[in-house]
């Protein structure tokens, strides 16, 4: 019994040793909403959680309301920090991955714990919103 | 004549009075203790103890693959940089090496305000250990690799004097290196023709070397800057191994996470633990000086006062004109690197946010490195923590960071925490001293992480 709950309890440390600390879910089922409602946006990073410090890119899937792909977006990003007085330290980029609805924003790293805000400005065939993605790191 | 019994009520009243006064003082105390820095330590929060992890070398994983440089892992190639490195005939006069500001006593860095060489630099000598990991170089991040960076002081008139020509020559008329320099790079380029290959030249600095730089053809100048690149390639592959060891500050987070309280108090006494849990809270200092290394390798604005009699330093801004326009940065020539590879660069940032902005230094191994910050205008932890205390308007651009208000056991507290980031550096002794003519290019860990 005694070497069981050592096992466990080196188990449960090893565990908790390989979770990165600064943990943002970016979970696929997730949608966000634009805030005119004109789009849809799932968004899946290529870090499994998103660390801090490391030059990473974020899948983006946009749809428009009724649920339908939007191919021909053009997506502005920024990103802040409310409690300093600083943005991102890149400049991320998006563009367009298969023609089919399908975003890469490339180049996003993130250099301080706290709660960040990443910003999209998407417009497509005239119609234009955007949509701000607040997280804690 | 006093009355028995009013002399009685008088001590009874007094004693009452002092006993209130000690309660006011002690609910005072507890009160202030924070600010005091008397509190009693308590036990780490789960939140504390998820940011207390993620500082640990414990986690650390191995540098950052370095795409544009294909020996940088390459043991041969340490080896062979190794001996660069501390090899003092690279220089114009015969006396400085890589190792002359680079000191491995000094934890790769110096006890001095600048650069001491030929002449002075410009800025304080960063350390180098750890510093694979940092996608930036200098203060101002003016290089995007170690290998792009360790090519810059050689030809700099302040620092080792010399020029790309002499140095490639330099390696081509000695035995060893020539055999060590081909087997991991191929040819060196015949440099017998002089009237093609003039003794001294550079397309930098130096005028009459400039003069004998542009009179050859582009062709022969690609395969002396390849020649050149790849010395700066070799010192890189030396330099990753310099890797922070683990520290007092590593085993009481060991201590902790296993629940050894015992452990704990033989490794922490209170005040570091306060200072602790000043850096991680309200002190701020894990914004910038963050992960296992104890810096995010960002560029900050901090309000430091430039050097006396010098206008302030534009720091980072000024340096993304000269990064890109590097030769031998990621996306350049004599790069291994794709155009894909290069996400930095290439994801760069500009801004007016960048005036005055300085790359954020690790804090492992503080001791000996002293006076601190770009211009090494702070000579000890205490004035740093009192500039950080106090937080003073920039000189040029905006100073990101806010006064502290902490109070004078809180700073000692903070300071006491900051020594207990010492340690050694994490590789076999000889790599630390000049090499020894038959080195064996092997690379052990004295630590192992996990």
């Amino acid at each position: 019994m005694k070497t069981d709950a050592a096992v466990l309890s080196v188990m449960v440390i090893a565990t908790l040793l390989f979770i990165p600390v600064q943990a943002l879910a970016l979970s696929p089922e997730a949608v966000s909403v634009s805030r005119n409602g004109h789009f849809r946006v799932q968004i899946q990073s290529s870090l499994q959680s998103v660390a801090l410090n490391q030059i990473h890119h974020w899948t983006v899937y946009l749809q428009d309301v009724a649920g339908n792909s939007v191919a021909d977006a053009s997506i502005e990003v920024t990103g802040r920090m409310p409690a300093h007085d600083h943005g991102l330290p890149t400049q991320p980029r998006a563009r367009a991955a298969d023609g089919e609805g399908k975003y890469l924003i490339e180049g996003l790293r993130f250099h301080m714990p706290g709660e960040w805000q990443l910003e999209m400005d998407i417009s497509a065939s005239g119609t234009e919103d955007s949509l701000v993605i607040t997280f804690e790191l | 004549m006093i009355s028995y019994a009013s002399r009685t009520r008088w001590l009874w009243s007094g004693t009452l009075t002092l006993l209130a006064l000690a309660a006011a003082f002690l609910i005072a105390l507890a009160d202030n203790c924070e600010h005091l820095g008397l509190c009693p330590p308590a036990p780490w929060s789960a939140d504390e103890l998820a940011l207390l992890r993620s500082m640990t070398l414990d986690n650390i994983p191995p540098p950052p693959a370095s795409p544009s440089n294909r020996v940088a892992d390459n043991p041969r190639a340490a080896a062979l940089g190794h001996r660069l490195f501390f090899d003092s005939r690279l220089s114009a006069n015969g006396k400085i090496s890589c190792a002359s500001c680079h000191r491995p006593e000094n934890h790769f860095s110096e006890s001095q305000t600048r650069g001491r060489a030929i002449g002075f630099t410009e800025r304080n000598t960063m350390s180098l250990v750890g510093s694979a990991y940092s996608p930036w170089q200098y203060w101002d991040g003016r290089r995007d690799s170690l290998w792009s960076q360790a090519l810059t002081p050689l030809e700099h008139p302040a620092e080792h004097g010399g020029n790309r020509m002499e140095y490639v020559r330099f390696i081509a008329a000695d035995p060893q290196y020539r055999a060590a320099y081909e087997s991991l790079f191929g040819p060196l380029p015949d440099l017998s023709d002089h009237r093609r290959f003039p003794l001294a030249a550079t397309p930098i600095h130096n005028e009459s070397w400039q003069r004998a730089w542009r009179e050859m053809t582009p062709e022969d100048q690609h395969a002396v800057n390849r020649a050149f690149a790849n010395l700066g390639k070799a010192i890189a592959a030396y330099e990753r191994l310099l890797l922070p060891g683990p520290s007092r500050f590593d085993a009481y987070v060991s201590a902790v996470l296993a629940g050894d309280e015992k452990q704990q108090q033989a490794l922490f006494s209170e005040g570091e633990i306060r200072g602790l849990r000043l850096f991680i809270g309200p002190a701020k200092c894990i914004d910038c000086h963050n992960g296992p290394l104890l810096t995010n390798n960002e560029f900050h604005n901090t309000g430091l006062l430039s050097y006396s009699a010098e206008l302030p330093d534009r720091g980072r801004r000024a340096a993304i004109t000269r990064v890109l326009a590097d030769p031998f940065n990621c996306s350049g020539l004599y790069s291994d690197a794709s155009e894909q590879d290069c996400l930095e660069l290439r994801f760069m940032r500009t801004g007016k946010e960048l005036l005055g902005a300085m790359r954020t230094p690790s804090l492992r191994n503080l001791a000996n490195t002293e006076p601190f910050m770009h211009k090494g205008q702070l000579n000890t932890l205490m004035e740093v923590l009192e500039h950080y205390n106090q937080a003073p308007a920039a000189m040029i651009g905006h100073n990101e960071t806010k006064p502290l208000k902490l109070g004078r056991r809180q700073l000692k507290n903070l300071e006491s925490f900051l020594h207990t980031l010492s340690g050694s550096i994490d590789v076999e002794p000889k790599w630390l001293v000049p090499p020894t003519s038959s080195e064996p290019a092997t690379v052990t860990r004295t630590h192992k992480p996990g």
